[in-house]
């Protein structure tokens, strides 16, 4: 039975729907959604962005089935109220609420936050603020939820620091039984919080800069793969269902986050991908199924993979995201999903100079074997992405980037004919040093810089059956100046949300002169921080996360992009020493 | 389509009935075309917030001999909360969908309400604004629900769908407030029954030889 003060609430919240934009973000009861009303322990796992974003979430997803199929205690979703519902909310004194139960977050015991991007992190701020959740973890009292942070950007905690209890490093397959575990034996918050902060995974800001490992999920055993994910409503990013076929990727793309954050390779077995693929899409009524990793043509049971899910669902879309630039790729492609007409390509960069800078292994000829290959198979809509501002990079590099947009709209006019109807899409970003990768000590390129080259393409490269996409600088300097910051960059952070900055990844929403501002009352510049280099004896805000690379292999590999060598892939040349390997953890690969 | 499911928009309540039904293992006939679609359709638009008690959904299936008491087990079964199917049969000949009932509640007692429906009946004409992607426009709501009445407390209004169109049960609902002495609250929207009609053959249509 729900209590008056309950009832009261739900009213509420139904009175304010009525007057919002997509109600439906705040309701809830999607199918495989669960509900256990009667848990002891309750668990809000949000996503700091709105719903069709976060629902998108497979890490979300994985957690909310772990806890609530294999735990006592409950676990409820929460996005980030769209401005109009938060403006709301405050006016009528709503606190922030589950999708489940439409019960306070702030009754629950644990408010579980995953950080995916930096341009997030103001809605974790509006998040915590909703709830009635004092903003800085030393305010908090005993009745107050702990206040968790995990995901790929907790590794570098620092600009949450001052908000967060306890940061998650790494996979949390396994420790979110164990933060579970410690909930359920004991009410008491300051107990809790000690004897969290006894796990080696996790970061308590409140104890000081220990060294805190990043947990690598060993056996990658499938069990753990939601096989009934919550189905979201029509507006979702992404509606299909997914099975992750491998963790970690060895490339070593020495820009790339997740290509050291989940070292080492571990491929799941074809029967376990394909049983569970069939059973989620039965639990779903999903008619597309994702093969996810991080490039899912490197999976050694790709083919084998595809030919089983086809022989027993011929229909279906089977789509397989990250493509290396191959021709072998792109016919897995076609082999998986021959109704699909567009594809995507990602050679990053369009010079053999700048590919061996940033360790991509791919060559011209492949990448114009693998354009051939797809206007062949008969796509008629090729997207091909770049990064710009990257290190080291001249003019030659942006250059390139027409060039090879125009090359590859020569190879498809080879195909579809002069006049013929298929697009090349070209999508230029703006490269953002992170964390934890050889780039860590390079700084972003200067936002002038950047403008001067994206006006170029602009005028480079335009003309029938190409298009042209370029991310705003705007935003990237914004994730640059935040991800590699520090407990400072915290105090830019609450200025700039007290300020009105919130979904700072959508364009409509983003505030530069409040974000400048921020960054100014804290005695900083936007543009400095973003473009910052360190030396390699500076330290490093994230200095304390092992993530098991070390940092003298990073450094090397710095080395290495700056005499212009790439590095072989583990899997196949050899160990490198990156450091990732210990005991049983190496990389685990199936029979084709 | 009940409580929190009202908030679903027409479109998103289309969606989630196709997974529904694919989830109970059936697969819906594609349109034929460049761009097929699903032969589906969800009889008259039900507006955001508004719950109902009868919505018609008419959907072509996959496969002959298909059993319809099985069919609404499955679906029952797989629709999420707050969607409860009701019933199941073959398709008759097709059918116009003429007008709905609807419920009104409002938090003002009875007699507040006998007095605005009365003062509603009695005047010539109701008009509210309705603004939409092609501006603004007064509407006529009586023209189209001329007989509100009160019952358990609530108001219950027919609304006719003519030729030139229809109001809308808030549209209804904001003229009885013009029609009230004092406020009446904000109000709470059922959708109690769609009302059809076979559809006439058609007239004037000859046959050329
Ligand atoms: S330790 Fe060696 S084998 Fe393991 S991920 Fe690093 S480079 Fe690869």
């Amino acid at each position: 039975m729900p209590s008056v003060e309950q009832h009261d609430l739900q009213a509420r919240i139904e009175d304010l729907l009525g007057s919002v934009e997509k109600p439906s973000r705040y309701i809830g009861g999607e199918t495989n959604e669960t509900v256990k009303p009667d848990a002891a322990v309750r668990i809000a796992l949000a996503y700091p962005d709105a719903y069709e974003v976060g629902i998108s979430n497979q890490a979300l997803q994985i957690l909310y089935g772990l806890v609530n199929d294999r735990t006592p205690a409950a676990a409820e979703r929460v996005y980030c109220p769209w401005p109009d519902m938060a403006d709301a909310m405050r006016r009528t004194g709503v606190p922030l609420f589950t999708l489940e139960t439409w019960r306070p977050v702030a009754d629950c015991d644990l408010l579980g936050i995953t950080l995916q991007a930096e341009l997030t992190y103001s809605n974790v701020l509006e998040l915590i603020d909703l709830a009635g959740i004092p903003l800085h973890a030393a305010e908090r009292g005993p009745g107050d939820p702990i206040v968790l942070a995990g995901g790929p950007s907790a590794s570098n905690p620092m600009p949450l620091a001052r908000f967060v209890d306890a940061f998650f490093m790494g996979e949390a397959e396994e420790g979110m039984d164990r933060i579970v575990a410690i909930l359920e034996a004991t009410p008491d918050r300051a107990e809790r919080l000690r004897r969290l902060a006894e796990l080696p995974y996790l970061y308590l800001p409140a104890a000081g800069d220990l060294p805190v490992e990043r947990a690598i999920f060993r056996d990658f055993a499938i069990d753990t793969a939601p096989t009934s994910p919550v189905v979201p409503y029509a507006s979702a990013i992404f509606s299909r269902a997914s099975v992750e076929v491998m963790r970690g990727c060895t490339r070593g793309c020495r820009f790339c986050h997740a290509g050291t954050w989940y070292r080492p390779v571990r491929e799941r077995s074809v029967e376990d991908v394909v049983r569970v693929g069939l059973e989620q899409l039965g639990c779903t009524g999903y008619d597309e199924l994702s093969l996810t990793s991080l490039a899912t043509s490197d999976y050694t049971g790709v083919e084998r993979a595809i030919r089983e899910i086809k022989a027993a669902k011929p229909d279906l879309h089977l789509s397989l995201p990250s493509n290396r630039v191959d021709t072998g790729p792109v016919a897995l492609s076609a082999a998986a999903n021959g109704r699909q007409r567009s594809i995507t390509l990602a050679p990053e960069a369009a010079t053999q100079r700048m590919r061996d800078i940033i360790c991509k292994t791919i060559t011209d000829e492949m990448i114009e074997r693998a354009i051939d290959a797809a206007f062949a198979a008969g796509y008629t809509s090729l997207k091909m992405y770049f990064m710009i501002g990257l290190p080291l990079e001249t003019f030659e590099e942006v250059q390139g980037i027409a060039d090879l947009g125009y090359r590859a709209r020569e190879i498809g006019r080879r195909h579809h004919g002069e006049g013929g109807r298929f697009t090349v899409h070209v999508s230029v970003s703006n490269f953002v040093p992170k964390p934890h990768t050889p780039f860590q000590w390079d700084g972003m390129a200067p936002p002038d810089q950047l403008r001067v080259k994206q006006d170029y393409l602009r005028r480079a490269l335009r003309g029938r059956q190409l298009k042209l996409s370029l991310h705003d600088v705007r935003t990237s300097l914004l994730e640059a100046a935040i991800g590699r910051g520090d407990a400072i960059t915290g105090d830019v952070l609450e200025a700039a949300w007290r300020a009105g900055a919130r979904f700072d990844a959508w364009t409509e929403h983003h505030r530069e002169d409040v974000w400048r501002a921020a960054f100014g009352a804290a005695g900083r510049d936007l543009e400095v921080e973003a473009t910052r280099e360190r030396g390699p004896l500076d330290p490093l805000p994230w200095d304390h996360v092992r993530s098991g690379v070390s940092k003298e292999f990073l450094l090397d590999e710095w080395y290495q992009s700056r005499a212009e060598r790439p590095t072989g892939d583990c899997r196949w040349d050899g160990c490198t020493d990156c450091g990732a390997c210990v005991g049983p953890v190496r990389n685990r690969l199936v029979e084709a | 389509m009940r409580d929190r499911a009202r908030f679903l928009s027409h479109l998103e309540m289309v969606d989630v009935l196709l997974a529904a039904l694919r989830r109970a293992g059936y697969a819906v006939t594609l349109s034929q075309g460049m761009r097929p679609k699903p032969v589906i359709s969800l009889a008259l638009a039900r507006g955001v917030g508004v719950a109902s008690e009868d919505e018609h959904l008419a959907v072509d299936l996959v496969g002959d001999d298909l059993d319809p008491a099985q069919v609404l087990e499955r679906l029952a079964a797989t629709c999420p909360r707050g969607v409860v199917p009701l019933s199941c049969a073959p398709a008759g000949p097709k059918a116009d969908v003429t007008g709905a009932s609807y419920r009104l509640a409002f938090p003002a007692g009875a007699a507040e309400l006998e007095g605005a429906c009365a003062a509603y009946r009695a005047a010539p004409a109701l008009e509210v604004e309705r603004s939409g992607p092609k501006g603004r426009r007064q509407i006529d709501v009586r023209r189209f629900a001329p007989d509100p009445t009160v019952e358990d407390g609530a108001v219950h209004v027919r609304i006719a769908i003519l030729e030139d169109g229809s109001a809308k049960p808030d549209e209804v609902a904001r003229a009885l407030q013009q029609c009230a002495d004092a406020d009446l609250g904000r109000v709470a929207i059922t959708r109690l029954q769609v009302h059809t009609a076979p559809r006439p053959a058609r007239v004037g249509a000859t046959e050329t030889p």
